[in-house]
């Protein structure tokens, strides 16, 4: 089966097996991309579940469709807003299970490293979301522009206004977070 | 420099390698006049290569399945439950008949199937009860899993 072979069997017969073919290649992305709204492994795997069952009733209501992806992505990214607006949490973001953390026992410099990276994430989430989103995008999971701009459906020279807005937005608060932290280093943590 | 905003999205652009050539060759002309967008470049690279040595935990594969489950496999669980309760509903109403119609069987033996009978409709009933009060409390019961 190839991807348009599933979308052909899930426009004509709503086909569990071609949708599943659909789930499986793109399951890890998905829950990828829910992490950058949900900011917690937990939400994100909800969200994702909601997601692809809300995907596989929509394509009933469907004439055609050419890519699963960016299709997906939006209803991926509404589920992630909805749920995101249902809860209104502040401490949805729970740095723990967005990247694996070190034991105590680790050399110094590589607990520095650690701590760099502590620092980068808080930034990123505490940018607003369509920052958070194109810098993720580009710089973590390396999506190139012309990827970007299908995603998220704006033309290649808005992706790099917003980049450039994005990055500068990301300057300025890793900047006043090093400011806040640098005088005590254990306060980090 | 009035045009300078202009320049500013390719000066990303450049940082990320995703020029024409055309592009890097105005935006490198553009960067050759003007210090401020040199120092801005400069600033941008070094704050924002860190973001390149990040990445995400990789999830689970367990949790990576229950994002889908197909209804082939409900349906499939749903059709073995029915067959072996359909089988055991017939043996059980045969037994019945055989009992009733045959009065030479000591009783002891009518009495262990008589038990075997009112026990299975008695289970029966609690799991069809059971089923409907959690479908009742499911939220997701319009979802096809
Ligand atoms: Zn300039």
């Amino acid at each position: 089966m190839t991807e348009s072979t599933a979308i052909q069997s899930c426009l004509k017969h709503r086909d569990p097996l071609g949708f599943e073919y659909l789930v499986k290649k793109y399951r890890r992305e998905a829950y990828m991309h829910a992490m950058i709204f949900m900011g917690n492994a937990e939400d994100a795997a909800d969200a994702c579940q909601e997601s692809f069952a809300r995907a596989f009733e929509a394509f009933s209501r469907l004439q055609t469709l050419d890519a699963f992806y960016p299709w997906f992505y939006r209803i991926l990214k509404n589920c992630c807003l909805n749920m995101l607006s249902r809860k209104k949490t502040s401490d949805r973001y729970r740095r723990q299970n967005i990247f694996h953390e070190m034991e105590e026992e680790t050399p110094s410099s590589l607990y520095e490293k650690q701590d760099e990276k502590v620092r980068i994430w808080d930034v990123l989430y505490k940018l607003p979301l369509n920052h958070r989103e194109i810098l993720i995008m580009k710089y973590i999971k390396e999506c190139r522009y012309d990827e970007i701009s299908v995603l998220l459906e704006i033309p290649r020279g808005t992706v790099m206004s917003r980049l450039y807005h994005a990055r500068k937005a990301f300057r300025e608060a890793y900047e006043s977070i090093t400011a806040e932290t640098q005088p005590s280093k254990e306060m980090i943590k | 420099m009035k045009d300078c905003e202009k320049y500013k999205a390719l000066i990303v652009g450049l940082m990320d390698n995703e020029l024409t050539p055309k592009e890097i060759h105005e935006v490198n002309a553009h960067l050759m006049r003007c210090g401020q967008c040199r120092e801005e470049y400069e600033q941008l690279k070094e704050t924002t290569e860190s973001l390149n040595t990040m990445s995400f935990n990789e999830p689970q594969d367990e949790v990576l399945r229950k994002f889908w489950k197909s209804p082939y496999s409900r349906w499939a669980r749903l059709s073995g439950m029915l067959l072996i309760a359909g089988g055991w509903l017939v043996l059980m109403v045969y037994g019945l008949i055989e009992m009733i119609r045959d009065n030479s069987e000591p009783p002891l033996p009518r009495i262990g199937i008589a038990a075997m009978i009112i026990g299975f409709f008695v289970l029966l009933i609690m799991v069809i009860r059971e089923r409907a009060v959690t479908y009742q409390s499911d939220p997701y019961k319009e979802i096809e899993r």
